[in-house]
């Protein structure tokens, strides 16, 4: 394919503008390969290669896209009998020495991106047994072009991807995993952390003397998901780098645990401020009878009646 | 009507009105009947004419209606176990007149609460007699009573004996001392005022802790006492200049702390913009907070932390499947099952399956989606009906107790009574009665005798505190009714 080119590339010679010295290759290289980058999916014909990057001279051009070819970066197409240059995504180079089923499974594998893709998908789609299947896996891995990556989602779930590729968040599970363990107690902690901080930020709103206006209190005991990060990584309870969405998933806990209120304020940015319940200590729990698991099948006429049960004994005994 | 409700009916009447009365008015739960019926269900237990006396007592208090049915020749009595179960309330009803007004205004309500219903004179003069007063208070106790009339703490209500109707607007008219008839005018509790005022109580309560401030708690108080329709979601708006005007504290800052109620999640306020300010309370969001909160600390109680983490975030996202809910609450996935399924089998979530149609071969691929949500209606019948269940044990335990110590109880009351009547004379020397409890009661009994008192009063404070539940859970019915 690249001879082809070669040729196709000298019939255009005569219309290429005239050389101009001293590209560095390097740069070149990286030029093209945005150009064709940024057409997408139409992809780019010489003649829009040659106008889109003048200056460089034919011999330079061929070697250029050649690389490009050989690296896997950019593939060839022919489109009403014009040959166009596309965009094959991120470099990744095939294994030397691999032979078509391995490319086959390689290839598979390297459309799945930072996704990763499963076993069984990838027998269905390249339509190899199982245990040929495993062994061209195995040989992959160990040429350390691929890699098995354990999902969160389920324990025994293996995808598989690039060796040199960063899983998907989906994949990992984001900051609250890490070795595909579920860091609750991680959690907790910031939970508690971010509870503290608004809970100093309300005290502190309350007993400023110097402002009057209470509503201006008000509005200060409120704090930004923004701040609650700031004092997070100031603290360093995290050795993990938390994004701003991580804290608002923390801050939305602490509203589900009846902690925290939550409003969007004038600029369209979620607030939360530390709070009670609106109701005072809960009258069910005064009771043995308020956590009681059979209290529906309590009745005077039942053997399992209120006079009979030990927990109500031990509570009218004084 | 539930069993549960029926045997809280049962409990009250026979505490209050004793054993028989409790008896003779237990088939009237199961529907109206006429006074033959009733005998014959009785089976000759009871007399005719006791059966006859009950009922005239309960007509006497509401607690039955007599209806004339149109296909029927006789007079059927039916049971109104709402108001029965007011009785529960009728502690918190005395402490709020005592609150408000003082001490004679709530021994009037008192008296009218034994009672049940009176002429006026009647409610007066019974008054007196029963705190020892002396005749010259009569004029003093009328003012205080018309008074409650104008406050609409006492309504007029129709007579039986000659079937006479309260005109609309001469409900709350008050007699005066020497009309000719005003023996004929009855007088009974305006519930309904008295439960605008507990439910105004709450409102305040939870304001004050949503914002740590007592000035906003004045402030809440205030437009509270201008709202005039008590039923509608969304009161009357009430101007922001009737409110200063009413208002005691905070009136540089009126305008701020009613931005603060309104701005808040809880949006219990609303506020109209523009050149005349107005204000309206949002009761039904107000007591749908309340109502969920109740809801979530019964949840917490039973469940654990976890739990209702899990059951706020169902509600909050209306319809969650069981991994979106685990990334919401983040709460390992084992665990959210574990948690999920148990508050499922308690009624406390509900799934909705979303099947994938079949295909054109009838086959499916077997996958469904499992959509968590709440169905607060049930959730609140169910719970309703626990905490009827948690009154009634309280009752029972109570009217065990007093059965197993009847002896000693009895005695005590004798002393009591006798000591009150010493104490009156002014004859009582705190030794003399030091020592006549001494010898009258062994030290055991005496033990006895406190740990009884300190169990009953336990009960009547958990009754009391678990009525609260009940009264919000009733006011939310009520609301959410309404709006349809």
């Amino acid at each position: 394919m690249a001879a082809v080119k070669r040729g196709h590339r000298d019939d255009l010679s005569d219309v290429a503008p005239l050389a101009k010295k001293a590209r560095e290759p390097e740069t070149a290289e990286q030029r093209v390969l945005e150009i064709i980058k940024c057409s997408g999916n139409k992809g780019v014909s010489d003649e829009d290669l040659i106008r889109a990057c003048p200056v460089l001279t034919i011999d330079e051009r061929v070697d250029v896209v050649n690389k490009l070819i050989t690296s896997n970066a950019i593939t060839l197409h022919k489109v009403k009998d014009t040959l166009r240059y596309k965009y094959k995504g991120p470099t990744a180079s095939t294994p030397g020495d691999a032979n078509t089923e391995e490319l086959v499974v390689f290839n598979l594998i390297r459309d799945s991106g930072r996704k990763g893709i499963w076993i069984r998908d990838v027998r269905i789609k390249s339509n190899l047994g199982l245990p040929r299947l495993k062994k061209i896996l195995k040989s992959l891995e160990t040429k350390k072009a691929i890699k098995a990556v354990k999902s969160v989602a389920a324990a025994r779930k293996i995808v598989y991807m690039l060796f040199d590729l960063e899983p998907d968040s989906s994949i990992t599970g984001g900051a609250w995993y890490s070795n595909q363990e579920f860091e609750s107690e991680f959690i907790e902690i910031l939970t508690k952390h971010s509870y503290k901080f608004l809970e100093a930020k309300k005290s502190k709103a309350l007993k400023n003397t110097t402002i009057r206006s209470p509503l201006v209190k008000y509005n200060t005991s409120y704090a930004t998901a923004d701040r609650v990060l700031e004092f997070i990584s100031k603290t360093g309870i995290s050795k993990v780098r938390l994004t701003v969405e991580d804290i608002i998933s923390i801050l939305d806990l602490l509203v589900y645990d009846g902690l925290a209120a939550k409003r969007v304020n004038s600029e369209g940015k979620l607030e939360y401020r530390s709070t009670k319940t609106l109701l005072s200590r809960n009258a069910v729990s005064f009771l043995p009878c308020g956590s009681c698991p059979v209290i529906k099948r309590c009745s005077d006429a039942n053997q399992l009646n209120c006079l009979n049960c030990k927990h109500m004994k031990i509570w009218t005994t004084i | 009507m539930s069993s549960d409700y029926c045997r809280i009916c049962t409990s009250i009447l026979r505490d209050y009105f004793g054993q028989d009365v409790s008896e003779i008015a237990k088939p009237l739960q199961w529907g109206q009947k006429s006074l033959m019926t009733l005998s014959t269900m009785l089976d000759g237990k009871y007399p005719r004419h006791l059966i006859q006396e009950t009922i005239i007592v309960l007509l006497q208090f509401n607690f039955v209606s007599a209806i004339c049915n149109v296909h029927s020749v006789q007079i059927e009595y039916k049971l109104n176990m709402e108001n029965i179960l007011m009785i529960l309330r009728y502690p918190k009803y005395l402490s709020i007149i005592k609150r408000k007004f003082g001490n004679q205004y709530k021994e009037l309500v008192e008296t009218l609460l034994c009672l049940g219903r009176a002429s006026l004179s009647k409610i007066v003069s019974e008054c007196i007699k029963l705190q020892n007063k002396t005749d010259d208070l009569y004029n003093n106790y009328w003012e205080k009573a018309i008074e409650l009339i104008r406050n609409e703490y006492f309504k007029r209500t129709p007579t039986y004996v000659v079937w006479t109707e309260v005109k609309q607007n001469k409900i709350f008219t008050p007699p005066t001392k020497n009309q000719k008839d005003e023996k004929k005018i009855l007088f009974t509790l305006n519930y309904n005022k008295f439960h605008q005022d507990m439910r105004n109580k709450i409102i305040i309560d939870a304001v004050v802790r949503t914002f740590d401030d007592t000035i906003v708690g004045e402030v809440m108080s205030t437009i509270l006492s201008q709202c005039a329709d008590s039923s509608a979601p969304v009161s009357n708006p009430i101007s922001l200049q009737l409110i200063r005007s009413n208002l005691s504290v905070g009136h540089n800052y009126l305008l701020e702390y009613i931005t603060m109620i309104e701005e808040d999640p809880t949006k219990f306020l609303c506020k109209s913009y523009g050149t005349m300010c107005n204000i309206t309370v949002n009761f039904k969001q107000i007591i749908n907070c309340l109502n969920d909160s109740i809801m979530d600390q019964v949840v917490s109680y039973k469940f654990g932390e976890s739990s209702a983490r899990l059951f706020r975030a169902t509600r909050s996202n209306k319809l969650l499947e069981l991994e979106r809910l685990q990334q919401t609450a983040l709460i390992p996935d084992r665990e959210t099952k574990t948690l999920t399924s148990e508050l499922f089998m308690n009624n406390y979530l509900q799934v909705q399956e979303l099947r994938k149609p079949n295909t054109r071969l009838g086959r499916n691929d077997g996958k469904s989606f499992y959509l968590y949500h709440l169905n607060e209606r049930q959730l609140h019948q169910e719970l309703t009906e626990e905490i009827l269940k948690m009154i009634g044990n309280c009752m029972m335990w109570k009217f065990k107790t007093c059965e197993d110590n009847k002896r000693l109880l009895k005695n005590k009351a004798r002393f009591d009574g006798m000591v009150q009547g010493l104490q009156d004379k002014q004859e009582a020397d705190k030794d003399f009665i030091e020592e006549a409890m001494d010898n009258l009661f062994s030290p055991s009994e005496r033990i006895l005798l406190d740990s009884i008192n300190r169990l009953l009063r336990k009960c009547q404070l958990n009754i009391m505190r678990l009525d609260v539940c009940l009264f919000l859970f009733h006011s939310y019915k009520r609301y959410n009714e309404t709006i349809k």
